[in-house]
């Protein structure tokens, strides 16, 4: 026991101070399309680096989640980020939301960013936000991945196994619009063929940052930290 | 009747007509004599060639001499019967229920004919009596992780049987890539499964440079191989972190999650991805590494290095962990080799095996990093392994740090060689990745075929588990990690 | 009348403040800030206000036991002094009624678990029928040793200045009996090493895994019971090893509330030093637990204490 105490103190407290501070990504991350010439779809955008062709160039900006597949589309340099929930849903899950995750196909890239944001540096706990394991316990479903033909009737149990009332975020490209596979025959290209989605995050996958991101605004909590 | 044999390397490609082709009774023939000396089977498929008829082709490794043959065989037309090699052979027999639902073919004689990836007409096993009792999970399940369905048959706490049902993920990679752009066919590559994205990656640009006859810069394959450990440094410090998690240990998954953080952000330095996406491109690498870059790196993996090594001593140290892993879903040494395990999961009950050594490729030609074994075949000799493989990652990472050539980044490729066929493997973190790729004769792919690691060794699960605790199951699944995704294609 | 709303406002307000500062412990083992102390709070007053799912293989068992649960542990609360209040309910041989109601909970919420058909629970309802088999008796046992020192059959009687002499005169003996409570404490409470409350993974749950299917405000019932549950078997260990004394309302009040909260803090170190235990390794745990109340027993029997 002397020993993880130990190793605690050496360690160290770990947890960014997101969102008061950003810290600082890489030079050649790959965020926020700007200096659009024409339009970006940014459900479909893969965020690799040919995409831009000079149609525009990638920014060091994170912030990416929207509320509806409209805003999506990025004509100028204006995104039209994601809007609180109604004040009612709001005083509900302010400070307690539980979210149920679903891979309705996924590669598991956007499952690790997910499963990355409970550990020490993200922390989701904080913020009242928590991942259960039953879709009874939940308010909200996140879902990834492309929805498979063969995931399609999970999904819509879940569900319908989640309680009034909840909210439903789609992660990643796959789960806005097929992504990379968008065209097979064996997927139903994105959540919302399925289920209505309330916050869309794109990225392949969307780093947890872009992922706490959309969160905290869906939930008003970007200013009280 | 015997043959003149067809060796082929790791990377190469080759005009298709000089694959062997022979009747269906020879063909199964050599793959069991092959396989009684030595060989091993590496993949399994079927084809249609241009002249519409169906081919099966076999890929045998000779792990000990390093060596790979190739052979096929022509199926007649009409109503196809093979009989099964799975009685004889068992690691044949998931490439064979592959082949059934794929082409029609039926197998007589195989033991356990079921789809692989359809949902339609699927029946489990079952016990029926008073005293035992079914539990079936998933396909939501857990936490956060892929769908997969698991159904126990159980007498109170024991596992008598688990049939484990995958193919939930099943997006038709191998169908996209024979119809989409060589550009998007990357991209597809790189999402075969979210957490091998180099290892699929340069699976499939070896395809596409053996295929075009392109030669990749040495700076190119440094910095692909570079990548290849730290993929397999961050899994393996995020598996052991998971396991952690899985037993109630939370402080210390804590920590090997944080680790498992600064490997990825390492990756994201280098090519903007946590997971090393739009890295590798046929014909070499997009992102080169500077001396400051390398600077900045050296002093990251050696802290990185420290932390780990404390962590993981802290881990192995605990006894109530070591309570937990020990003698817990053990494998023996002949069924891992009668299954045809690769990876970790093979090396952990005593087979050396690894692709980086027996089928070396790329930089792994002039660099070599030493293959661990464990002998107990437990869920804590899969812990130890990788443990011991995450240190000679760091220590090969501290090393060719040093060790980049100069020179260019990317040798665009040419046009794709009409009717030929290649191969290559690499060693993922998981184990032996195998892409098998054919053109027609108008250049273009007609058949990719992918081979995941995870789908030599799901079988593996549903062994280790037999007899054991069902609370323990979790932990034995976590100690495998195979990828869902990567089987379900 | 008056004490009775004072003793039910302390056992509805306080219990999920431990549970908050158990898990802001383990946050701090883990180098993360973790939800703050009032999350359990939130939680619950979010479920109540939440709409319920249920099977169509369910029928009312399911949709009571956690209301009936709650009720019954309540009352249990009532029959049960906390820090220096006498409790509002109390005669001779309120031990007994004390334990059978635990058990009466416990019998519902497995009731509950069983309606549901599925066999998670059903396997659940199975661990939780076997392990409590071994803790109901150890409970009674310490109980009974805890009436023999004080010489009377009423809680009240026990933890309100019953045990004032007994630390002097048979001081290791209660340590025995202490160990023997904690032990007991955190397999009723489902707490590591015997089973890990935040886990995901349904297949090595004893206690959750029971409660899977409920939502909405029997969820918010069953997360209000669990803290409350833990509330009292942590009140019953401060009290025994404080020995208050009902004199000093002020002074003793302020040593419950820390040795309270101290407690959660302890529970919190020893989910983060160790790992779970395997399940079958759990009943050696409880085998433990028994034989040092028998063991406490006899030596006070063979003393003559009686």
């Amino acid at each position: 026991m002397w020993q993880i105490l130990l190793n605690r103190f050496k360690q160290g407290y770990r947890t960014i101070p997101y969102p008061k501070s950003v810290p600082s990504f890489p030079k050649r991350y790959r965020g926020r399309p700007v200096d659009v010439k024409g339009e970006v779809n940014l459900g479909e955008l893969l965020f690799n680096e040919e995409a831009p062709k000079g149609d525009f160039t990638y920014s060091q900006d994170h912030r990416l989640a929207v509320s509806k597949k409209e805003d999506l589309i990025l004509k100028d340099n204006e995104i039209k980020l994601a809007r609180a929930l109604d004040e009612k849903t709001k005083r509900l899950f302010g400070r307690s939301l539980k979210l149920r995750q679903v891979c309705a196909g996924g590669c598991s890239g956007c499952e690790a960013e997910l499963q990355v944001m409970n550990i020490n540096v993200f922390d989701l706990g904080r913020f009242g936000i928590q991942f259960v394991a039953s879709p009874r316990h939940a308010d909200g479903l996140v879902i990834t991945g492309p929805v498979t033909k063969n995931m399609e009737l999970a999904l819509k149990k879940t569900y319908e196994a989640t309680p009034h009332p909840k909210i439903v975020i789609a992660v990643g490209s796959c789960a806005i619009s097929g992504g990379p596979f968008r065209g097979s025959s064996e997927i139903r290209h994105g959540a919302d063929q399925v289920v209505p989605v309330d916050l869309y995050i794109p990225g392949c996958p969307p780093h947890p940052l872009t992922i706490l991101d959309g969160l905290l605004r869906v939930l008003d909590k970007l200013d009280k930290h | 009747m015997s043959f003149e044999k067809f060796y082929v390397h790791n990377g190469q490609s080759w005009p298709l007509e000089q694959v062997p082709v022979m009747d269906e009774a020879s063909f199964r023939r050599e793959i069991l004599k092959s396989c009684e000396t030595g060989g091993r089977l590496v993949n399994l498929f079927g084809y249609h060639a241009q002249d519409k008829n169906l081919y099966l082709c076999a890929v045998i490794g000779m792990d000990q001499e390093g060596k790979l043959s190739v052979f096929a065989a022509r199926m007649p037309g009409g109503q196809v019967h093979f009989e099964s090699l799975t009685p004889v052979l068992p690691q044949a027999h998931l490439f064979e229920r592959e082949i059934a639902e794929q082409f029609g073919i039926i197998i007589q004689g195989h033991p356990w004919l079921k789809p692989v990836r359809s949902h339609q007409d699927y029946s489990f096993y079952e016990i029926r009596s008073e005293e035992t009792h079914e539990v079936a999970v998933g396909p939501v399940h857990a936490g956060i992780i892929e769908p997969g369905h698991f159904r126990f048959q159980c007498h109170g706490e024991e596992i008598l049987n688990l049939e484990i049902q995958l193919g939930w993920q099943h997006r038709g990679v191998e169908k996209m890539m024979a119809e989409i752009s060589l550009e998007r066919a990357m991209l597809v590559a790189e999402s075969i499964a979210g957490d091998t994205v180099i290892g699929h990656g340069t699976a499939f640009c070896n395809i596409i440079e053996a295929l075009s006859d392109t030669e990749v810069p040495l700076q190119a394959e440094m910095i692909r191989i570079i990548a290849l450990e730290l993929e397999r440094l961050a899994n393996h410090v995020g598996d052991m972190g998971a396991l952690s998690t899985d037993i109630g240990f939370l402080p210390v998954s804590a920590y090997f999650g944080r680790l498992r953080g600064e490997f990825l952000n390492l990756s994201m330095e280098l090519c903007g991805s946590r997971f090393g996406r739009s890295l590798c491109r046929p014909g070499g690498v997009l992102f080169s590494l500077g001396p400051e870059m390398i600077e900045d790196f050296r002093r990251r993996l050696l802290k990185a290095q420290k932390d780990f090594m404390e962590i993981a001593e802290l881990f192995f140290s605990t006894s109530s962990v070591l309570s937990r892993l020990e003698s817990t879903g053990r494998i023996s040494r002949q069924t891992a080799e009668e299954l045809g395990l690769v990876g970790p999961a093979a090396r952990s009950c005593d087979l050396e095996r690894d692709v980086r050594t027996d089928y070396a490729f790329g930089m792994f030609r002039f660099q070599h990093i030493p293959v661990s074994t464990v002998v107990s075949g437990d869920v804590y000799a899969r812990a130890l392994i990788r443990r011991l493989e995450a240190q000679r990652s760091i220590e090969f990472l501290l090393e060719a740090l040093d060790q980049i050539p100069s020179g260019e980044l990317l040798k665009k490729p040419s046009a794709l060689k009409p009717s030929h066929m290649a191969l290559s493997l690499v060693e993922g973190w998981r184990g032996e990745i195998a892409h098998v790729a054919i053109t027609d004769a108008q250049s273009r792919l007609m058949r990719y075929k992918v081979k995941d690691p995870s789908f030599n060794n799901w079988i593996a699960l549903s062994l280790a588990v037999r007899g054991a605790q069902i609370s323990d199951f979790p932990l034995c699944n976590k100690s495998f990690n195979l990828s869902y995704a990567g089987h379900d294609l | 009348m008056s004490s009775l709303i004072l003793h039910l406002g302390i056992l509805l307000a306080f219990p999920p403040l431990l549970l908050g500062v158990i898990t802001k412990t383990k946050a701090f083992f883990a180098g993360r800030r973790g939800a703050p102390l009032c999350q359990p709070y939130y939680d619950i007053f979010k479920l109540m206000r939440k709409g319920s799912v249920y099977s169509v293989t369910s029928n009312w068992i399911f949709r009571l036991g956690p209301l009936i649960s709650t009720a019954v542990i309540l009352a249990a609360g009532i029959v049960l002094p906390i820090a220096v209040f006498k409790a509002p309910v109390q005669f001779g041989g309120d031990i007994i009624l004390f334990i059978y109601l635990l058990g009466l909970a416990r019998f519902f919420m497995v009731l509950a678990a069983l309606d549901t058909g599925s066999s998670f629970e059903g396997m659940g309802a199975c661990r939780e029928a076997t392990f409590s088999c071994l803790s109901e008796i150890t409970i009674f046992l310490n109980l009974t040793i805890l009436a023999l020192l004080s010489r009377g059959l009423s809680l009240s009687g026990i933890f309100l200045g019953g045990l004032a002499s007994s630390w002097m005169q048979v001081g290791p003996v209660l340590i025995l009996v202490a160990a023997s409570f904690f032990l007991v404490l955190l397999s009723e409470n489902s707490r590591i090493p015997v089973d890990d409350p935040e886990t995901h993974l349904e297949l090595t749950m004893i206690h959750e895994v029971m409660v899977l299917d409920h939502s909405g405000m029997e969820l918010g019932c069953i997360l209000y019971t669990q803290a409350l549950k833990l509330f009292l078997f942590g009140s019953m260990l401060v009290s025994m090893v404080l020995g208050l004394m009902p004199r000093n309302v002020w002074g003793q009040g302020l040593y419950f509330i820390l040795g309270i909260l101290g407690l959660g803090v302890v529970i919190g170190v020893v989910e983060s030093a160790m790992a779970r235990l395997r399940l079958n390794r759990v009943l050696y745990l409880l085998y433990s637990a028994l034989i040092f109340s028998i063991f406490a027993l006899i030596v006070i029997l063979v003393r003559g204490h009686v």
